[in-house]
């Protein structure tokens, strides 16, 4: 072969040849160490053994991880579940709450109304005192015989007391101020209004006393409507809702109450009248606790009702 | 078994069984290189074990068309590169002579010259022994015996000059023979 007479890259090439042949000779014509590639093998099973473990720890990882994800799953749903248990079960007693609510409302709604109706009874008592208190006192300044009958038996008086006092007028003085004191302050205080004529109410949640005219005590319950549509001496009302519980001193003058299904007149008794629901009809129901009452239906019907009667209008 | 499709088909089972046949069948071939290139067989030897685990780790990236031995010739000289490197050794880098070495070495990886890299460094051989007395001489002191021309030129009362000529000629004859294009 001859030199290499061309450029620098040419002999820059066959330089590369040379070291080529160079390699080959050198290395004994290609003899090679047999051992490199046990050696080789070797680093290589090294190698493999090392990512397979890694593989194996990375899908252990993973199985590890799905059953954490499982496990949180699982878990997630039981507690979902038990969620929904306590829900229903908040449910349940949020129920039960208002059952007991709606009772207790109702019981609460009859101990307003039974003391409501005492507190009257007690004032009706009250008023009866005091008209005989200025009869007496009447007697007394008139210096007329004073009717020992009349008062024989009433506060635990008896015939001997009542003439060995001689003066029976101071004695009956003090026990009606021993009455009055008895009266609850709270009752003396809340002491009812009047309804006067022309004017009407309407209760909400509680009850209410009212005052008709000078011999006549109310006792509108909760939810109710009153109109007084009556004059002096002639106390008419009109019950449009509700009922109304009722104490009018005797022989005072005329007291009655109108509903949409009949008119209740008294001279003196004590009685309630309640418009009521009985599925979807309306009612009045009338109760005559002392005394009697006549009560004129729509229809024209007349019902004469004495103490301890009830009566229904439908 | 079809050769050439024996490192697509490790690449895709990474097969340890199949790589060691391909490391035997290229191992010399890629340790000559390394010994044109680093001209120390213990670290031929050396670089031609990392160059097989990096080919190994790597297989999934060689292309199904391209050639295995150019392949791992390449990464054995960039390894090769970095050695030298870390040893502070004088580094080829010139494109050209890898050209010139690629064209020696490419010539054998097409499986129609020969059936084996044994068959082909036969070649070489034949084509060395071929010599001429005078460069034959200087040419087994200088490979066999691995004298450096200064002692060949010492042994033979020669002058220094005289000697890298000849081993020079000895090496574009063998050029020659091999039929290698000096162009």
């Amino acid at each position: 072969m001859e030199e290499p007479e061309n450029s620098a890259m040419e002999s820059k090439r066959i330089e590369g040849q040379n070291m080529a042949i160079d390699g080959i000779i050198m290395s004994n014509f290609g003899d090679v160490n047999s051992d490199l590639i046990e050696a080789t093998l070797q680093e290589l099973s090294i190698e493999e053994t090392k990512n397979r473990i890694i593989r194996l720890r990375q899908r252990k990882f993973f199985l590890l991880a799905g059953a954490a994800a499982a496990a949180i799953a699982l878990l997630f749903l039981s507690l979902n579940t038990t969620i929904g248990q306590y829900k229903s079960e908040i449910a349940r007693l949020e129920s039960e709450k208002t059952s007991l609510a709606k009772a207790h409302q109702t019981e609460l709604s009859g101990i307003l109304l039974s003391n409501s109706q005492e507190r009257a009874e007690l004032q009706g008592e009250i008023n009866t005192l005091k008209s005989r208190f200025e009869y007496l006192a009447y007697l007394n300044s008139e210096q007329k015989e004073i009717p020992i009958d009349l008062f024989k038996g009433i506060y635990d008086l008896n015939e001997e007391q009542l003439s060995s006092s001689g003066n029976p007028a101071s004695i009956l003085s003090n026990k009606l101020f021993d009455q009055i004191r008895t009266i609850d302050p709270v009752d003396l205080i809340s002491r009812p209004q009047s309804l006067a004529y022309g004017e009407s109410v309407e209760t909400d949640q509680s009850a209410k006393i009212l005052n008709i005219g000078s011999f006549a005590t109310i006792q509108a319950a909760p939810n109710s409507k009153i109109e007084n549509v009556g004059s002096s001496e002639q106390e008419h009302l009109l019950l449009t809702k509700g009922s109304v519980f009722c104490n009018v001193t005797s022989g005072a003058g005329e007291f009655s109450i109108e509903t949409s299904l009949g008119t209740v007149r008294v001279t003196g008794t004590k009685f309630e009248v309640a418009l009521e629901l009985k599925g979807d009809q309306k009612v009045m129901r009338i109760h005559v606790k002392e005394g009697s009452v006549i009560c004129t239906e729509k229809s024209g019907a007349v019902v004469k009702l004495d103490a301890g009667m009830t009566h229904v209008v439908s | 078994m079809d050769k050439t499709a024996l490192p697509t088909k490790m690449a895709r089972n990474n097969n340890l069984d199949s790589f060691e046949i391909l490391m035997h069948e290229h191992q010399p071939m890629l340790q000559s290189y390394l010994f044109g290139i680093v001209r120390d067989r213990h670290l031929a030897e050396e670089i031609a074990q990392i160059t097989f685990i990096k080919a190994y780790k790597n297989l999934s990236r060689l292309q199904k068309k391209s050639s295995f031995p150019a392949w791992i010739r390449k990464i054995g000289r960039n390894t090769a590169f970095d050695e030298l490197k870390k040893m502070n050794r004088e580094v080829v880098t010139d494109p050209e002579i890898f050209l010139g070495m690629e064209d020696v070495f490419s010539r054998y990886d097409d499986s129609r010259q020969a059936d084996n890299w044994r068959e082909r460094v036969n070649e070489v051989k034949s084509c060395f022994h071929k010599l001429p007395e005078r460069l034959l001489n200087i040419a087994k002191m200088h490979y066999q015996d691995r004298l450096k021309a200064k002692e060949i030129a010492s042994e033979l009362s020669l002058n220094l000059a005289t000697v890298l000529k000849r081993l020079e000629r000895a090496r574009n004859s063998i050029r020659s023979c091999l039929g290698q294009p000096t162009k």
